[in-house]
């Protein structure tokens, strides 16, 4: 009867609560975290890190990596905690591929893995980049998968196509066109983010989607029968995967992304030994959530480039065997599509000096 | 209602103890000046005078009823002696002072009950005292004696959800009279109460009148609880609203329910219902159209 | 009693008793449990091979890889047999020899997932070649080989004869570089409903292994999501609340303000919150802030006109006989209308967490996917839906156990309404009572009043 709770202690008790979680959550924030909290599983693990360089002052490098077997690669070189070992810390974001760039234009991201012809128009919309290191080229994850019954690209035309518009798939589809004797205009494209290609497929209007691995592959499960009807195998070296770094961040810390680069390079010759294919598999296939066997391919799709044929594609020259020349071609694409309105001066959107330095380091 | 071949008395005649009474009462300090106070709304049809150039006084200690009919701007009126309403014109004197806005000065019970629900009795009590600034402990002693004077001590402690409408009505009473205000308004306080509970809290309400220094102004359209409780009763008109008659009461005090048959209570109750509905005020408006809905033959009456 | 005595189900206007309450709210969950399985258990859907041994295939027919697990209809089935049958018959060694033992290893491994599901391996050992060698051998040599077909059986024993040739026991410098014959892909016809569609016995299984953390969800650890989901929740909830409420009050208490304020927030929250999505990105980064921010975006609009109508409500008598009291204007606010709205604030308050929940999925795809969100996403852009149900599940029974435990705990918060009547909300209000340090009991004394004049 003569209970009774004061409203002002409840609302005392609902602010100490609220400021409690307000709290928790604040004191996560401030500790640094690496994007993959769990730590590396015991046998992948190296031999105990031997005391790590001195660590560059300065705040964590954040950088946005999503699911192209290129980029995913990365991911070795975070479980191994190569990174602390040579120095330098970077903090790699998870992201959907499209999600990350946004966030690089936003300003939220120190680096980006992109491929050339995205920098353009990430470039051209909302923030330039420039590429210190060439990840791979892709050979044979992009694809143009059509319906059964489709055989060719030719077949395609009147048809609807879904793809994510002025993106790399786009760039595919429309070089697939011109090989072909064909025209933008001779198909319809329906705009869809890549991820969702796969359920489209499905449907009755769409004739072929594009997309990279994993979704071209689950797309061509999804729809028994459909088949890869042009590959970024057909034409290699249209689409280079490359890291981005902002101006800013390139220019305060450039010692910080050598450092980077020189991960890149230990997880390349890591990745060329095929003694460490289950480890790599096992890695990379965990990051994305599908099984090694699944993942394999993928890996067989994408080119990795070792430093001596990245030095290569580094050379200032026409043609889709320098990065150079194949940024020109998707620069003229972009503009001829409208993608953007100006020409980007493509050569301002690479600096190769940084994969050089680590090349002479290591000779 | 009065059959008119009953013989009464005039209301005008008062019994000698009667008059002595309202000599001394007439004696007493002014407490309430009401100068042509006059309340105009302003409303889609146009402005509507709700009263006007009400005046009249009330003195220490006095029972005045305000009776009217219904829309005649009784509490119109009782919320402006509140304060809860400004007058359009005229002027307020409490103690000889103009006041504006309410003020712990003039306590009020309203129809509805207002009990604060979160509060149990006794807090309930206490509010006005802790918001004129006593302190806990004084307000606390103090209400509980008030709670005591309604009968409710058994109650201190309880929720109003817990008590009845009439209990509540008198935990109302207590914290009106806590603030120990010069006048304590009441706006039709029992209107919301069945009968029998009606006559025990007009019981309850003449017993505490006599034990506390307090001016009531009770409003209501009830004939027989105005005669029953007032001194004297103010007769609104309406439309607009003005006074009509201030009419003094010569039922003797002490007051109890056998005087409702008296000849001076049935002769002051007749002059009322003559003042709120005048004969020959009936229309045909009034009158239902009679139509007959029952088969030829059938005769009860 | 007796029948004639119980009310109608259907009376107009009237409530039911508890026992039917209680009966007819089981009946609520069941009855779409029970559609649920009925539609998956009818006998509509086709049956498919689900695979329990593959291989991949050179043919142009299957240009992908299919692992155990996947669905196959049978006809397609029996071509991708056809195709590795046909590679078979023309072994071609690799590019390389590393190549082909590449090749040969993956072939060791394609037992694997037969050999763990009957118990030979264990599922940490799928690629663990020493055992697998063992694993072949042992097949070969017939001490194993119910589930596996006479087909494979033939091709295990002159697989392990190639094998057995180069080393017998498994040497990673020396392995076999000559081709090895792909075992023929193995299947078990069985009941293929649409990937939306899966049974309730397969979501209770796989909710109860992902719970439990046993499933391959891997890094997606599903009560580190939760914790980072209620997070979310509770941060967004508490700055909308901090926020909203007093200006609410303020728009409740003074016309002035809800002129003011209340125009431009009911025209404010027809727009998108999700629309703002790249702006909280651009404002608050990646991480949990933008995602906080969605929450709190798409409930403070409907925050601030419920609660500033819930204030408008407040019975204004009240207000006025506090006034006539002595209350001053700000005596009025905190003494009145803050603790005469308390209780259905809170009721305001138990409703806007629920629409909280509601900006859940959204927001966590702001920036770095976080939270259970991730868990939906990803997987249910593989099609496995049934990874997918039990998280949507737990979210759901998260709210609706919430409001229930808020709806209940309103009582003991505020035994002065009638819910506070409820007899276990009077038993906790009791406990608590007894653990409020605060609490005083007063004896108090009744004066004798003045004497009456």
């Amino acid at each position: 009867m003569s209970m009774k709770i004061k409203p002002d202690s409840v609302l005392i008790t609902i602010t100490i609560a609220a400021f409690t979680l307000l709290g928790s959550s604040c004191s996560k924030k401030e500790t640094p975290t690496t994007s993959t909290p769990e730590p590396a599983t015991p046998e992948l693990e190296p031999t105990p890190t031997p005391t790590p360089p001195p660590t560059s002052k300065g705040e964590m490098l954040t950088i946005g990596y999503s699911d192209w077997p290129g980029w995913v690669a990365w991911e070795i070189g975070i479980k191994k905690g190569w990174f602390a070992e040579e120095g330098v810390q970077a903090k790699f974001e998870w992201m959907d591929y499209v999600a990350s760039m946004e966030a690089y234009g936003a300003g939220k991201l120190d680096a980006v893995c992109m491929t050339n012809g995205d920098a353009l128009v990430t470039g051209a919309t909302a923030k330039p980049s420039i590429g210190i290191v060439i990840n791979d080229y892709s050979n044979g994850n992009d694809m143009l998968v059509a319906k059964p019954g489709i055989e060719s690209v030719t077949a395609l035309k009147g048809k609807k196509v879904a793809l994510e518009e002025g993106f790399v798939p786009h760039l595919l589809v429309l070089k697939a066109l011109e090989v072909n004797g064909l025209s933008d205009g001779d198909i319809t494209i329906v705009n869809t983010p890549t991820d969702e290609t796969p359920q489209v497929l499905k449907s009755d209007e769409i004739a072929a989607i594009c997309a990279w691995q994993p979704s071209s592959g689950m797309a061509l499960k999804q729809v028994p029968g459909s088949k890869p009807i042009y590959t970024s195998a057909d034409i290699p070296g249209l689409i280079y995967d490359c890291l981005f770094v902002t101006e800013e961040s390139l220019n305060a810390r450039r010692e910080d992304w050598v450092k980077v680069t020189k991960v890149w390079y230990r997880i390349v010759d890591y990745m060329k030994n095929e003694d460490n294919t289950d480890d790599v598999l096992a890695i990379l296939s965990a990051r994305v959530g599908v099984t090694p066997d699944e993942y394999e391919p993928f890996l067989d799709g994408t080119h990795i480039l070792s430093l001596d044929e990245a030095l290569v594609a580094w050379r200032n020259a026409p043609g889709l065997a320098s990065v150079y020349g194949s940024s020109e071609i998707s620069d003229a694409f972009n503009v001829k599509f409208e993608v953007y309105q100006d020409a980007q001066d493509y050569k301002a959107y690479f600096d190769r000096t940084l994969t050089k330095e680590v090349a002479k380091a290591m000779k | 209602m009065i059959s008119p071949e009953l013989k009464l008395p005039s209301y005008t005649e008062q019994s000698p103890e009667v008059a002595a009474r309202f000599a001394r009462l007439n004696q007493r300090d002014l407490i309430l000046d009401v100068k042509r106070i006059s309340k105009r709304f302003a409303s889609p049809q146009g402005a509507v005078t709700a009263l006007q150039d009400v005046s009249f006084t009330v003195h220490r200690r006095e029972f005045l009823c305000v009776i009217g009919a219904s829309g005649c701007g009784k509490s119109t009126l009782v919320r402006i002696l509140a304060g809860l309403e400004t007058a359009s014109e005229g002027e307020l004197l409490v103690d000889g002072k103009a006041v504006n806005g309410p003020g712990p000065d003039r306590g009020m019970v309203f129809q509805g009950y207002t009990l604060f629900p979160w509060l149990t009795v006794k807090e309930n009590v206490m509010f006005g005292l802790k918001m004129t600034g006593h302190r806990q402990a004084v307000a606390e002693s103090e209400a509980l004696q008030w709670i005591e004077l309604v009968g409710l001590i058994e109650s201190a402690h309880v929720y109003p959800h817990q008590l009845s409408g009439g209990m509540k009505q008198r935990v109302a009473i207590a914290r009106a009279l806590a603030n120990q205000p010069r006048i304590l308004l009441m706006d039709e306080p029992f209107g919301a109460l069945d009968a029998q509970t009606r006559a025990q809290m007009q019981s309850y309400l003449l017993q505490i009148w006599k034990q506390v220094d307090i001016t009531v102004i009770f409003i209501t359209h009830d004939l027989d609880e105005a005669v029953y409780l007032s001194d004297r009763v103010l007769v609104l008109d309406r439309n607009p609203g003005r006074v009509n008659e201030l009419l003094e009461n010569p039922v003797p005090h002490p007051r109890s329910p056998r005087q409702f048959l008296s000849p001076e209570f049935l002769a002051a109750k007749a002059r009322l219902e003559e003042l709120i509905h005048p004969p020959g005020d009936s229309t045909e408006e009034d009158r239902l159209p009679m139509l007959r809905m029952t088969p030829v033959g059938d005769e009860v009456y | 009693m007796a029948a004639r005595e119980q009310e109608s189900w259907f009376a107009v206007g009237r409530s039911l008793s508890r026992e039917r309450s209680r009966l007819l709210m089981l009946g609520s969950f069941v009855l779409p449990l029970c559609l649920w399985a009925l539609i998956a258990y009818l006998p509509v859907w086709d049956s498919q091979i689900r695979l329990t041994l593959s291989s991949t295939t050179e043919s142009d027919a299957f240009p992908t890889v299919y692992v155990p697990g996947d669905h196959m209809a049978s006809d397609r089935f029996a071509a991708f047999q056809e195709a590795v049958r046909g590679d078979n018959a023309q072994l071609t060694p690799g590019i390389t020899p590393a190549a082909t033992r590449r090749t040969n290893k993956r072939i060791l491994r394609s037992l694997a997932p037969i050999a763990v599901t009957q118990g030979w391996l264990t599922a940490d050992k799928e690629n663990d070649y020493a055992a697998l060698y063992k694993l072949w051998q042992t097949i070969a040599e017939g001490a194993e080989s119910a589930p596996i077909s006479a087909e494979n059986q033939r091709l295990i024993i002159r697989n392990w004869a190639a094998l057995r040739n180069v080393s017998p026991h498994y040497d990673s410098n020396n392995f076999l570089s000559d081709p090895l014959a792909q075992l023929i892909p193995q299947g078990q016809l069985e009941v293929k409903r649409p990937a939306f569609l899966p049974a309730p016995h397969e979501v209770i299984m796989r909710g109860w292994e992902d719970f439990r953390g046993e499933s391959e969800l891997g890094e997606l650890h599903v009560w580190k999501r939760y914790g980072v989901s209620l997070r979310t929740i509770a941060l967004g909830f508490f700055f909308v609340c901090i926020v909203g409420v007093p200006i609410a009050l303020l728009c409740g208490t003074f016309a002035f303000f809800s002129r003011l304020i209340e125009p431009f927030v009911d025209f404010f929250r027809y727009m998108p919150a999700p629309a703002f999505g790249t702006l909280l990105i651009a404002l608050f980064g990646i991480y949990d802030a933008p995602k906080v921010g969605l929450v709190f975006l798409g409930t403070l609009p409907q925050l601030i006109l419920m609660v500033a109508n819930t204030t408008r409500m407040l019975d204004p008598a009240l207000l006025d006989a506090a006034q006539t009291l002595g209350a001053n204007r700000r005596q009025l606010i905190t003494r009145v209308v803050i603790p005469g709205i308390l209780p259905n604030l809170y009721n305001d308050l138990r409703i806007l967490l629920g629409w909280a929940w509601t900006w859940l999925v959204i927001a966590e795809l702001l920036g770095v996917k976080a939270g259970l969100t991730e868990i939906i996403d990803t997987q249910g852009r593989r099609f496995h839906f049934d990874h997918v149900y039990p998280i949507i599940l737990l979210i759901g029974l998260t709210g609706f156990l919430t409001d229930q435990f808020l709806a209940w705990f309103r009582g003991v918060l505020f035994p002065y309404t009638e819910e506070g009547a409820s007899a276990s909300a009077r038993g906790a209000a009791r406990v608590l009572s007894k653990v409020n340090p605060l609490r005083l009991r007063r004896t108090f004394q009744p004066k004798t009043l003045p004497a009456s004049t």
